[in-house]
């Protein structure tokens, strides 16, 4: 009986793998019921941990008969049933545990034998120098191999697929930090200081919240000509993810054309942590000469001329456009006779929403934000009709009476649509 | 040009320092160079073709020893590379050899008539500043890096460079600045900090840093032999690094420490004056100074054969 009803479970609904899952995972931390068979860390730490069965009375824990129920059926037929979806299932529901349980139901089915895990060190660690001669050196070599073992028998515990979804978010996670602190070592980095490697191992959780959690649409994308364009938007969010997502949206709809950057201006660029960060998932910062050469290599550039404040506004003022910093972007546009798209993101504000702030001056950071975890709100991007300059050249770029016109055409545009949108928009999270 | 190709005498200042050294045997092997004149306090290492002269920069009396020396033997180019980047360097020494060497050797090159001058300079003078563009063009100014004597010499050398080019306009004057050189044979700032096992880096910073494999500056300096016009090339390896994929490349550790902390660590190491790493250059390791290099790939014809990972990976060679 408890065979079929995990059967008819597995195929039903996600819900039954998960329990499945979930449950297995417990009882591979209390080996209670039938004969649990562990095959992940803590076996091939065990000396001698060759074919290790730990089998136990049901009667220690009072769920022991419950835990003998759950077999691996579950969690295998989930496997097989819903390989394609796997990816966001895994991201989902992040599990911490990267060990997965073998319960093995009954003696008649022999578990097959445990490998012992072999450390090795990682292929793609760095040569290493000569040992280091002083003590501080000793210490964190120590440390780093110890890192990589740990790394080296974390992987090796991963088998299941949505396991491994789990651990590459957990790397890309790594990775994000070890590059605000400065450690990253990357080695593909191009000029503008975007780390192809990062980017590249940051992509499923980029997809994962694009596709799933904000469920970005996008419209109008077509509007954005060939040949580069200015792009301008209204900044939002605590954490203004709005950049990269737009950049996302433009990877998506028109991959034919050149990967937009975008601007980020000098106080969020020159934080530590923080900026390094950004600068490494492909943030430029905000100066005419790097717009110009961006132009000019006839890429779509994100401008969000708000700066700052456009995200440091209360959440109150969500959606209201603060003024468009100096203009800048409309005398880029009139120097390079490039259009403007102006681009309204709806979503950003309430996915991180900016609760408070903190006085953070001695940090060299203008304020904290305190902000809950990204929400998952419903994101929609639309751009707008491209926005020629009426004549263009550097004279007529210090012309208030050629910039001054566009600067207030972009606003009106960007302003009409959030209006638009908003009206449009039935609730904050299903869109 | 308007000589014989076949015939060139080069005179080259600062012969025996690193530059030089990396120059004389790519001159020496041009069947195009006749002669070289090597100026410099010391000999160089024999090479064929040269001939050495000794002239000490530093001396006040220098400046006629130059002219009597290039009045001789009359050159086609002169190659102005004396810049101390030393282990034991002393600064007033520097100073002396290289803000007033400059004036003399220019002023020499001016009075004997040299048609061609080609000066040594380094993308260290732009400085790292947290507004700077990306890659920073030959126009951009030359900011330095204010608290220090090291760059701030290297800037006035340029200054009186620029000053020349200006007030003769018949004279070639080609100036190449250099991203940090790095290979098995050369010793500078950059070296030395790299050499060690285990780096300060600054907390939650990764600046961008270039490299130039020491094959490929030499390989700049002889180019430089054809330019035709006068101009300015930043000359630097393909591609750019995070300061810590140096250090690690160069097989050392970065130690990651609070900016404050690092500040007044390296100054007290430097009081005790062998650490490689002055407190005055902590800006090169907060702010990225990347330069760009296309101008000398398009009017040179310069192209780097080494990429900025093969030119760190290079240190380890012996």
């Amino acid at each position: 009986m408890p065979k079929g009803k995990s059967r008819k479970k597995a195929p039903a609904a996600k819900a039954a793998g998960r329990v499945g899952r979930v449950v297995s995972v417990v009882s591979g931390r209390t080996p209670a019921g039938g004969e649990v068979v562990e095959g992940a860390m803590p076996v091939g730490l065990t000396p001698g941990g060759g074919e290790v069965r730990r089998g136990r009375g049901g009667g220690s824990t009072p769920g022991g008969g419950e835990v003998h129920r759950v077999t691996t059926r579950p969690a295998r037929a989930k496997k097989q049933r819903r390989a394609p979806k796997a990816d966001a299932e895994a991201d989902e529901e992040p599990e911490p545990e990267p060990e997965p349980a073998r319960v093995a139901n009954g003696v008649d089915r022999e578990p097959p034998p445990v490998e012992v895990i072999e450390v090795e060190v990682a292929p793609e660690a760095e040569p290493r120098p000569a040992p280091p001669t002083s003590p501080a050196a000793a210490v964190i070599a120590t440390a780093m191999t110890s890192l990589q073992l740990a790394r080296a028998v974390a992987s090796r515990a991963v088998s299941s697929a949505g396991l491994g979804r789990v651990m590459q978010a957990t790397r890309a996670l790594g990775s994000a930090v070890m590059t605000s602190l400065g450690i990253s070592a990357g080695t593909q980095v191009d000029p503008y200081g975007k780390d192809a490697e990062l980017v590249e191992t940051f992509q499923p959780i980029s997809d994962f919240l694009y596709d799933r959690y904000w469920r970005v649409s996008v419209i109008g994308a077509e509007h954005v000509p060939e040949g580069g364009a200015i792009l301008v938007g209204n900044h939002s969010g605590a954490i203004p993810a709005d950049g990269p997502v737009l950049r996302q949206a433009l990877q998506r709809e028109r991959p034919e054309l050149p990967e937009a950057r975008w601007l980020v201006e000098d106080q969020i660029f020159n934080t530590p942590f923080l900026g390094t960060l950004f600068n490494r998932m492909g943030a430029v910062r905000a100066c005419p000469e790097n717009a110009f050469r961006l132009l000019e290599e006839r890429r779509p550039v994100i401008v969000f001329p708000e700066g700052v404040q456009g995200i440091a506004k209360p959440f109150r003022q969500r959606y209201q456009l603060k003024r468009l910093g100096r203009g800048g972007f409309a005398k880029l546009a009139v120097r390079s006779g490039l259009p403007i798209v102006p681009v309204a993101i709806i979503g950003a504000e309430e996915a991180w929403p900016l609760l408070a702030k903190l006085p953070t001056r001695f940090l060299g950071l203008p304020y904290w934000p305190i902000t809950p975890p990204p929400l998952p709100v419903k994101w929609t991007i639309r751009f707008g009709e491209p926005l020629k300059p009426a004549s263009s050249g550097a004279g007529s770029a210090e012309d208030p009476g050629v910039v001054q016109p566009l600067v207030d055409g972009t606003r009106g545009a960007i302003e009409g649509m959030l209006r638009a949108l908003l009206d449009e928009r039935r609730s904050v999270f299903r869109g | 040009m308007a000589r014989p190709e076949r015939a060139l005498r080069v005179a080259v200042t600062g012969a025996n320092a690193d530059l030089g050294k990396l120059l004389l045997p790519l001159l020496a092997a041009d069947p195009r160079v006749d002669s070289i004149l090597a100026l410099d306090a010391a000999k160089p290492k024999d090479e064929a073709k040269v001939q050495f002269r000794r002239v000490d920069l530093t001396h006040h009396d220098s400046e006629s020893d130059l002219r009597a020396a290039l009045e001789e033997r009359p050159v086609d180019a002169l190659y102005h590379l004396a810049l101390d980047l030393s282990r034991n360097r002393i600064s007033s020494h520097a100073h002396e050899l290289e803000v007033a060497g400059t004036m003399r050797v220019l002023s020499a090159v001016a009075q004997v008539k040299v048609p061609k001058v080609v000066a040594g300079s380094f993308t260290l003078l732009y400085g790292a500043r947290g507004d700077h563009p990306a890659l920073l063009g030959e126009d951009a100014p030359l900011h330095g890096c204010p608290p220090s004597r090291f760059v701030g010499d290297k800037v006035q050398v340029e200054e009186q460079v620029a000053a020349f080019r200006e007030r003769h306009p018949e004279t070639i004057t080609v100036v190449l600045r250099f991203a940090p050189i790095l290979g098995p044979s050369v010793d500078n700032p950059a070296t030395r900090l790299l050499r060690r096992r285990l780096i300060p880096t600054v907390l939650g910073r990764d600046p961008l840093w270039q490299a130039v494999h020491e094959r490929d500056a030499g390989r700049a300096l002889h180019l430089a032999l054809d330019a035709k016009r006068s101009g300015i090339f930043n000359v630097a390896g393909e591609g750019v690094l995070p300061f810590s994929a140096m250090v690690r490349g160069a097989g050392a550790l970065p130690l990651p420490l609070p900016s404050g902390l690092l500040s007044s660590a390296l100054r007290f190491l430097n009081t005790s004056g062998t650490w490689p790493l002055h407190a005055s250059l902590l800006s090169y390791l907060h702010y990225s100074w990347v330069a760009d290099g296309r101008r000398a790939r398009d009017e040179l014809g310069f192209t780097p054969h080494h990429h900025a990972r093969e030119a760190v990976a290079a240190l380890r060679e012996d």
